[in-house]
């Protein structure tokens, strides 16, 4: 009897917690955001996957434009593409790669073959090297990764690396390009939304509070307690949240309407993208390896502190 | 064989492993009550302030619950020769990531660390390889919209001196840059021993225009002048009320340039 109630017990749960699943994904896939479909600008779970996906594939395009422009001047370049560990490995899962450690960082992550590469070069072949790569000197190119420094305006942004980037371009530009604009239409949205959380903060025993800015400075400068500023920050948290999305929202239907047009552009020229990227088997076959290699630098490495 | 490229410097709870080992066999079951309360006590201490003595070539991402649309990358040093600067028995490399990692994910102070507040943040590799530009190029290609790279200056001067100041660097001629420096200073500042200073960055391949991130900062957290200063700024193991304590203000710092996405 019990065993059976126990039973029963855990199917319903079982229930629930599917029936939660389902809602939540429902959710993550139900309406999205006005931006989602600008590709640069997605913003629910998977319209900045496919963002990132499309970005990831055209810092693989570049590094292989450059392999191919050094392998033309004699020299040997790996495809190393920088792109944040655990965003590769959401990638794969996002186009349905499996991550399989073979091919380019099987052995050795490119970026450190090609840093092996150089160090076997004579001083006369590695200056070739990076004026190839990048149109700078070994000398100003070795000051540089010592230093951080670079000296003027557009340092090693030329050679193969500077062809490249002009030639395959950034999913990400045009977002670079607008976003100061959507910001401050975001913000203009955001001021007009405050008088609620005024009075939940004043319910906190915070007057003359306009936003959660003006408790953490409180907070910050000793003025109030930790205790009571954190208090009203959570309490109020919900309010502020629903202003600023409401912001987001306007903003991004008003920046719509401004941009339209290049934010169209954006979408013709992206619009094969996805099919480019599933039917590139070379790549395909770069990120799996990469997303394999992630994966185990996160499990061996120290994601915490 | 396959080396991965990083390395641990320590370790908890070694001291109370080899203790646990000498112990006769009538002193086993309080010899191991005494090593269970010690690791017990070490991953609290783990899970309050961490290590802090970690070297990776592994980066980390954080991803909120509910994205606000903004991504901040933070770049850690990968000094080759950290550790020998002059940084007072401390490491820059390590000094730099450790308040990056609370930056990112410190639920506490405030409204907590960048994660809490809704961005998607990266924290860099610390890696001794000089690898500054690969931190810069994943930055670019991720799309970050902030980037802010954190580490603590290695002077040389020795470690009597007082203790000396943040520093806030700034992209000459850029007012969004010029304003995140301000916002920055602002939070920061009451939090370091010292006083502030700010000065371009230009000259500096994560602060010039081959950085595309629209918002960037370039922090030196303090100098290593004061051997005091800098030891409360990071004990080892981490104590309740050491400097660590304030890596919310660099989410607060962001938060109050963006207008609380």
């Amino acid at each position: 009897m019990t065993t059976k109630r126990n039973s029963k017990t855990v199917v319903l749960a079982l229930a629930f917690f599917m029936a939660v699943s389902a809602v939540s994904v429902a959710i993550a896939n139900s309406g999205g955001h006005p931006l989602d479909p600008y590709p640069g600008f997605g913003r629910s779970v998977e319209a900045a996957a496919r963002d990132d996906a499309i970005a990831y594939w055209e810092a693989y395009r570049r590094e292989t434009q450059i392999a191919t422009c050094m392998t033309n001047q004699g020299f040997m370049y790996e495809p190393a593409v920088a792109y944040p560990e655990s965003v590769v490995i959401e990638i794969a899962n996002y186009l349905g790669v499996r991550p399989s450690l073979t091919g380019p960082w099987e052995s050795t992550a490119p970026l450190d073959t090609n840093r092996q590469y150089q160090s076997s070069l004579t001083p006369t072949e590695l200056d070739a090297y990076f004026r190839a790569l990048v149109g700078e000197s070994a000398e100003a190119m070795t000051e540089a990764d010592i230093k951080g420094e670079e000296h003027f305006e557009g340092f090693a942004s030329g050679g193969c690396f500077g062809d490249a980037a002009e030639e395959v371009g950034s999913i990400w530009d045009l977002k670079r390009k607008l976003r100061p604009d959507f910001d401050a239409l975001r913000m203009s949205f955001v001021e007009g939304a405050t008088a609620e959380y005024t009075s939940c903060a004043v319910a906190s025993g915070l007057p003359d509070v306009k936003s959660p800015e003006d408790i953490e400075s409180r907070i910050a400068s000793g003025e109030i307690p930790v205790d009571l500023g954190t208090t009203a920050l959570t309490g109020c948290q919900p309010i502020w949240d629903t202003a600023v999305q409401r912001a987001d929202l306007a903003a991004s239907d008003e920046f719509i309407g401004m941009e339209r047009h290049l934010l169209e552009q954006a979408v013709h020229r992206y619009a094969d993208a996805l099919d480019a990227i599933q039917t590139d088997s070379t790549f395909i076959s770069y990120l799996s390896s990469h997303a394999a290699y992630a994966e185990l630098n996160l499990e061996h490495g120290h994601p915490g502190d | 064989m396959r080396v991965w490229p990083f390395k641990v410097r320590a370790s908890f709870g070694t001291t109370a492993s080899r203790r646990a080992n000498k112990g006769s066999s009538a002193w086993l079951k309080k010899g191991l009550a005494l090593v269970m309360t010690a690791l017990l006590v070490g991953s609290m201490a783990l899970t309050a302030h961490g290590s802090h003595t970690v070297i990776t070539s592994s980066d980390v991402t954080y991803n909120p619950s509910s994205w606000n649309g903004y991504k901040v990358y933070l770049s850690s040093p990968r000094h080759s020769d950290s550790g020998g600067r002059g940084e007072c028995g401390w490491e820059e490399n390590i000094n730099g990531r450790h308040w990056n990692i609370y930056a990112a994910s410190t639920t506490s102070g405030g409204q907590g660390g960048l994660k809490n507040r809704g961005y998607k943040v990266t924290v860099s590799a610390n890696a001794r390889d000089n690898g500054w530009a690969t931190n810069r190029q994943s930055s670019n290609n991720w799309g970050a919209d902030v980037h802010i790279v954190t580490h603590t200056n290695a002077t040389g001067s020795g470690c009597g001196e007082p203790a000396q100041y943040l520093l806030v660097m700034y992209r000459s001629g850029d007012n969004n840059s010029i304003g995140f420096k301000n916002d920055l200073i602002t939070t920061l500042n009451p939090a370091v021993p010292g006083g502030s200073n700010s000065w371009d960055c230009d000259h500096l391949g994560e602060c010039n225009n081959n950085l595309l991130a629209a918002h960037r900062a370039y922090v030196e957290l303090f100098f290593h002048t004061s051997q005091s200063a800098v030891s409360n700024w990071f004990q080892a193991g981490g104590g309740v009320g050491d400097g660590i304590d304030s890596a919310w203000r660099l989410g607060y710092g962001v938060d109050l340039h963006l207008g609380y996405p």
